[in-house]
């Protein structure tokens, strides 16, 4: 029988099961497609994203903060934290599996490698290394170099559990300077104190985030796709500090604090009083901003050395001392003002007409009596008969007592409040403290007649004030009565350079005349440049400087016996009187000697700074006839002349001369050529080599008078170079040579003097 | 001529009809002028391998492309990466010589290492003028300088005299 092929029904029924399992095999592929891309789309595109496109954060750059001049006073930089992985710390095996380098072993190698590179405890990296964890901070921001380290180091022992993770530093270039006012940022890079936490929010920035395509390795494919929100980088601040004048005030203050052995801090401002910038602004004790936490100040550290660093007590007092150190005294501390006080006091009552400075008199016999207390002055034989401005130049407590009763607690209360005084300034700092409740309420100074709380408070006692808001107030006393708005920031710009902001100064209001701040401006001049003024240690040659001493008693701080022992010295000053351009407070808290008055230790500081600052802003001096007769004059250069020829230089020019060995040419003369020194000084001509060997004692001229120490020197064959309070009742504070030293004859000794006439 | 067929109407059918004739066929050899076979659609077998040439090519270079791509952009990262660190740098060291150059440490430098100090008033000098007084800066004298300026200066010489 013949082999016959599938019959056609066949044929047709094997084209119907095929195309039935065509359609039904479809349809499978047709549902889970469905379900793949409609169904569940959602989560399969989250799952491709994820593994497709790379999310990043850009971190905004903080902004810079820059001085009036534009140096930079903070700046910030990417630098690495050292982590350690020690979940991740296990044996090494070879091929064959057996161990070529155990845990312990790793462990040990990684504390001692990192240790010596960080200079972190071994110990506590060994420590570390025995937690459970994926992630231990051995050391926050390492520096790049340090960071190399790091790398080579893992690298080397093929160690793959310490990692690098980046993270912001903040630099302070010029260290410890205006650091209460500039403040520091805490571990997040956020402003922590002072300006940094001020300003937090212009500095910061707005972080961006990128969204690109990955490649298998991880790194981006930005052809292929590129989202990308661009951080805005921080703006940047532009103060109206002056790095160089911060310089001068830090200087001089620190040398105050350590000779005058101040025990709870001392604090001073500089400010522009036309504008209310502030143009200084440093207390010290202080801090680095570039390592915040260290406690500095030795008496600080002493305290902290006789607790347990274990204990508790340790903790808690660390903490107090490191808040201690970072408070900004000039506008945190409120302080009993004292006899600075007087100026408002005389400017309300010249305003108010209470006062005719023509024809006022007052005799200070020492003490006045008020209702049932008996107030002294300072000085307790009393000033005698008195005018308007030497009251102020003595600073005569009853003269001011009397003033303050004249003018009437109304009238005084209202000034006071007119100044600022019952206010915060609003100053553009963190932690302003005010003196609410601080002063005598205006209802409790009128309630009786005499007030004894409007004697206190006429001549700056019983009631507080901050340093920034007294120096607010007398700058509008001196200016010509307007009452500016005190400031730290006058620009705030982008990292571009763009100014975003100009702060103008802004005047608050006008307390008083024109004609008033003029007439106290000048009397304030007299308390420096006049005769019997309580302030002329702030003298400086060539400049008229007006001001006013304070020395206050820290009524609320009493010693074991109830005594008030402790005092606050004060001085304020400003220049030029007639346009003031400049004014200085300085307050030292607790100097802890026997002669703690504003006028004694205050003044010369402030005098110090001034004489300094006003050259550097410009002002010229102004000498008077008298001045230019005492300006020092330059030793001229004969050396290699004969002795004759010598003499017809140097005697011209008020200079002594006195010829040295056998010789009649000069070989050697001293002091110098071009040493200023005084006229009528001595010059030694040394005429043979015989006589260059010998040397001289400097005498200890410390506490004579300037007669006594010219008498010593002269007589030790060295010349006297004065500065300071030459007039009236001196004494010698400080040689520029130290005693015993030996030194060649003729040689200048500097010796600084202050008045003796001590005043508040 | 239809009387003919007529007449063979005669004979039934023509049955010569319905017999198979074999038809003699006659094989007769053609050149072949004709060109070669085609391999693929037509096309000849270089213009296929030029083709593939062509087509390989590009995808190599595309591939390649995207090769380069991807590594340049990894370096472009890495630069990135590098830059940011040098610029941290830089800001460090920028802040480590700001310090070195700061007033305290320019004043201490001066007075403790080198000896100087700062001008006195007495080296400055001060010179009282008459209302009618003025101040004219010096200028540089031309005869003391060098070749050219000596013979401008003799030429004005020779003008003013």
């Amino acid at each position: 029988m013949a082999v016959t092929g599938p019959s056609s029904k066949m044929k047709r029924r094997m084209m119907v099961c095929m195309a039935l399992l065509c359609v039904f095999g479809t349809l499978g592929l047709l549902v889970r497609l469905f379900t793949l891309q409609v169904v569940d789309a959602a989560q399969y595109q989250r799952k491709a994203a994820e593994q497709q496109l790379r999310e990043a954060d850009i971190s905004p750059k903080r902004g810079f903060i820059y001085d009036r001049n534009m140096k930079t006073l903070a700046k910030s930089a990417t630098v690495w934290t050292v982590v350690l992985s020690p979940s991740d710390i296990s044996d090494k095996r070879d091929s064959d599996g057996n161990i070529v380098r155990s845990a312990e072993e790793l462990r040990y190698l990684i504390a001692d490698g990192l240790s010596e590179i960080l200079g972190v405890d071994r110990e506590t990296i060994i420590e570390k290394s025995h937690r459970k964890t994926y992630y231990e901070i051995i050391k926050r921001r390492v520096e790049r170099s340090v960071a190399d380290q790091v790398l080579e180091f893992a690298s080397e022992n093929d160690i793959t559990c310490i990692n690098l993770e980046e993270d912001n530093k903040r630099y302070y270039p010029y260290g410890s300077l205006a650091s209460t006012v500039l403040g520091f940022t805490g571990s997040e890079n956020h402003g922590a104190y002072g300006l940094e936490a001020k300003y937090d929010s212009v500095l910061s920035g707005t972080p961006g985030r990128v969204v690109s395509a990955k490649n298998a390795w991880g790194t981006d494919m930005p052809f292929q796709y590129n989202k990308m929100y661009p951080a805005e980088d921080g703006n940047s601040i532009v103060l109206t500090i002056d790095e160089t004048i911060q310089h001068f005030v830090e200087k001089h203050l620190e040398t105050a604090v350590k000779e005058h052995n101040v025990q709870a801090r001392a604090t001073c401002i500089v400010m522009d009083p036309n504008t209310g910038e502030v143009l200084a602004m440093a207390t010290k004790n202080d801090f680095d901003p570039n390592d915040p936490y260290t406690i500095t100040d030795p008496l600080a550290l002493a305290k902290l050395a006789e607790l347990d660093p274990e204990s508790d007590e340790y903790a808690d007092l660390k903490l107090e001392l490191q808040y201690d150190q970072w408070r900004n005294k000039a506008i945190s501390d409120p302080y009993e003002p004292g006899s600075v006080f007087k100026l408002i006091t005389a400017a309300s009552a010249l305003e108010e007409g209470a006062v005719d400075p023509d024809h006022f008199s007052y005799t200070c016999s020492g003490s006045i009596q008020i209702a049932n207390k008996r107030i002294s002055c300072w000085k307790g034989a009393g000033h005698g008969t008195q005018n308007f401005t030497e009251i102020m130049m003595h600073s005569c407590n009853p003269g001011f007592i009397t003033v303050g009763q004249m003018l009437g607690a109304d009238k005084f209360t209202q000034y006071r409040e007119a100044f600022g005084l019952q206010e915060k300034t609003g100053i553009d700092l963190p932690g302003e403290a005010g003196n609410a409740g601080l002063y005598h309420s205006r209802d409790l100074m009128m309630a009786n007649n005499p007030s004894v709380e409007l004697a206190s408070e006429s001549f700056g006692q019983t009631f507080k004030v901050t340093p920034i808001q007294l120096i607010t107030a007398v700058s509008a006393v001196i200016n010509g009565g307007k009452l500016m708005q005190p400031h730290l920031v006058k620009q705030i710009i982008d990292s571009d350079g763009n100014i975003v902001e100009n702060i103008e100064p802004v005047v608050k209001r006008q307390v008083i005349s024109e004609e008033t701040s003029r007439q106290v401006a000048l009397m304030a001049e007299q308390v420096v440049g006049g005769v019997g003024g309580s302030g002329k240690n702030a003298y400086i040659p060539g400049y008229r400087v007006g001001g006013k001493t304070g020395t206050s008693e820290k009524l609320d701080s009493k010693n074991e016996a109830g005594e008030v022992d402790k005092r606050i010295s004060s001085f304020l000053g400003f220049a030029p009187a007639n346009d003031p351009q400049v004014i200085c407070l300085l307050m030292l808290d607790e100097p802890y000697m026997s002669n703690p008055f504003g006028s004694v230790i205050a003044a010369p500081v402030v005098g110090a700074i001034l004489s300094e600052t006003l050259p550097y802003l410009g002002v010229e001096p102004q000498y008077t006839e008298e001045e230019l007769a005492k300006v020092d004059i330059k030793v001229p250069d004969v050396v290699g002349k004969g002795t004759l020829d010598a003499y017809g230089i140097i005697g011209p020019l008020g200079l002594e001369y006195e010829v040295i060995g056998e010789g009649t040419t000069v070989i050697k003369q001293t002091p110098k050529a071009l040493t200023s020194v005084p006229k009528g000084s001595k010059v030694l001509l040394y005429t043979d080599t015989q006589s260059l060997d010998e040397m001289v004692e400097v005498p200890n001229v410390v506490g004579m008078t300037a007669q006594q120490a010219n008498v010593a020197l002269v007589d030790a064959k060295l010349n006297i170079k004065l500065a300071g309070a030459t007039d009236g009742v001196n004494t010698a504070a400080k040689q520029s040579i130290e005693a015993g030293t030996l030194v060649e004859p003729g040689t200048v000794v500097t010796v600084q003097f202050i008045s003796n006439d001590t005043a508040d | 001529m239809a009387g003919d067929r007529q007449h063979n109407s005669a004979v039934a059918y023509d049955l010569s009809r319905f017999e198979e004739h074999s038809e003699r066929r006659t094989l007769r050899v053609v050149k072949n002028n004709r060109p070669a076979p085609s391999l693929l659609f037509g096309l000849s077998p270089l213009a296929v391998i030029f083709t593939a040439v062509i087509v390989v090519s590009i995808t190599a270079l595309f591939i390649y492309n995207n090769v380069m791509l991807t590594e340049i952009g990894a370096q472009i990262s890495v630069a990135n990466q590098q830059y940011a660190e040098l610029e941290s740098e830089n800001v460090r060291l920028k802040a480590s010589l700001d310090n070195k150059m700061s007033t305290k440490s320019i004043e201490e430098a001066a007075e403790d290492r080198l000896g100087l100090v700062k001008m006195d008033r007495n080296q400055i000098e001060y010179i009282n003028l008459a209302p009618n007084d003025v101040v004219e800066v010096a200028q540089k004298d031309l005869a003391d300088g060098n070749l050219l300026e000596r013979t401008v200066a003799k030429i004005k010489e020779y003008l003013n005299h």
